[in-house]
């Protein structure tokens, strides 16, 4: 999805957010407050020296994780093969900083279908 | 009216990863706190060490010579004798193991009641009085000679220095100009790893005699002597002083068992 796509799929989930009486859009604000993720937050974990941190930050634990393992192994083997594990790595996650807003602004739609999901399926309390 | 706060937390808790971020970068710092004391620091410093050129040496060497001579040392009280035989034994070692003489000189210094030898870049080497007269024959001064020799041989004054440099400019890099703790903690950290690799070319050098001392002597006892006299005369009895981390010279435990290995 291009970020026109994207901003009219926000455009949509807040409409219906809109939508909820107003208890469940209290509910709703509260939640999205906490689970969605800031683009900037990404993008300075991804150019972190530490790799795999903007993964963990999206909750991808799985891809964070062989980030992590391919730094730790890079670096136990530094004197030989090591460099060629963080070139790899570099190459493969540094493009990611340059979509950091697109990745992030996906996410946080998925939260939002995610957190609408949660709150509609809540009964009303009395 | 219902409570936010009871509305489900299940997504909330899985996506709060500052734990795990703090995690990661913290083994992430360990290991390469480790890789580079123990590894990326030590190889460019013998890169860069070899890449200067030889003139700087002697010019260092020069220097820090003029230097303890202004501030430590004062003339050799030795005999004109006893020196001319050590300059002649020590010609005799260098030519049996096929070094080259000329980046050697040996230099004769009196310091108070210190038994002592140096090397400096450059390849001079300094022998007190009071060592000299310690050594009870010449097979124990040449074991603490080819010590010396170990020194110069691996290059161990200049890459004790870059390393240091190197170290020092990665901590300030990493903590910047921030403040005094930070000012504190490079300065200690800096000394610490100063003393380790100290101790770690003291082993260096003390394996270079023992492997001299096998091809001169076929054996190594004499170098096990002289340490045990110097260890001596340094008054160090206290085991556990002499084995501190802020120790420049290994325990003479350590130095013995590294010998040994030569036996």
């Amino acid at each position: 999805m291009n970020m026109d796509e994207l901003k009219q799929e926000e455009d949509a989930l807040r409409e219906r957010v809109t939508a909820l009486p107003p208890e469940k859009r209290k509910a709703y604000y509260a939640l999205e407050k906490k689970r969605i993720k800031d683009p900037d937050n990404y993008a300075v974990l991804n150019y972190f020296f530490v790799a795999g941190l903007h993964h963990f930050y999206l909750g991808k634990t799985l891809f964070g994780f062989l980030n992590l393992l391919g730094m730790l192994i890079g670096l136990l083997f530094i004197e030989t093969f090591g460099i060629f594990i963080f070139l790899a790595i570099i190459v493969i996650e540094l493009p990611q900083l340059f979509r950091s807003q697109r990745i992030v602004y996906q996410y946080n739609n998925n939260v939002m279908r995610q957190t609408l999901k949660d709150v509609e399926s809540q009964p009303l309390a009395s | 009216m219902s409570n936010p706060s009871h509305w489900p937390a299940k997504a909330t808790k899985k996506q709060q990863p500052w734990l795990v971020i703090g995690l990661a970068v913290l083994l992430v710092c360990v290991v390469a706190g480790y890789k580079l004391y123990s590894s990326i620091i030590p190889m460019s410093a013998q890169y860069l060490a070899e890449k200067i050129p030889q003139s700087i040496y002697q010019q260092i060497g020069e220097h820090g010579l003029k230097s303890m001579d202004e501030s430590t040392f004062s003339a050799s009280e030795l005999s004109a004798d006893k020196k001319q035989e050590i300059s002649e034994l020590f010609s005799s070692v260098v030519e049996k193991l096929q070094l080259e003489p000329a980046s050697y000189q040996l230099e004769f210094r009196s310091w108070e009641e210190t038994a002592n030898a140096f090397a400096l870049p450059g390849g001079t080497i300094i022998l007190t009085d009071v060592l000299v007269e310690k050594m009870q024959n010449n097979e124990q001064l040449t074991a603490i000679i080819l010590h010396e020799v170990g020194h110069i041989e691996q290059n161990h004054n200049m890459q004790n220095m870059i390393r240091t440099s190197l170290f020092y400019i990665t901590l300030s890099v990493i903590f910047g100009d921030l403040s005094l703790v930070a000012d504190l903690l490079i300065e200690a950290s800096v000394m610490g790893v100063n003393l380790s690799y100290s101790r770690a070319f003291e082993n260096e050098a003390d394996a270079f005699s023992a492997s001299s001392m096998r091809t001169l002597y076929g054996d190594v006892s004499a170098l096990k002597q002289a340490m045990e006299l110097l260890h001596e005369d340094s008054g160090q009895e206290d085991s556990e002083q002499e084995n501190s981390w802020l120790s420049t010279h290994p325990g003479l435990a350590e130095r013995l068992q590294t010998i040994s290995a030569f036996d």
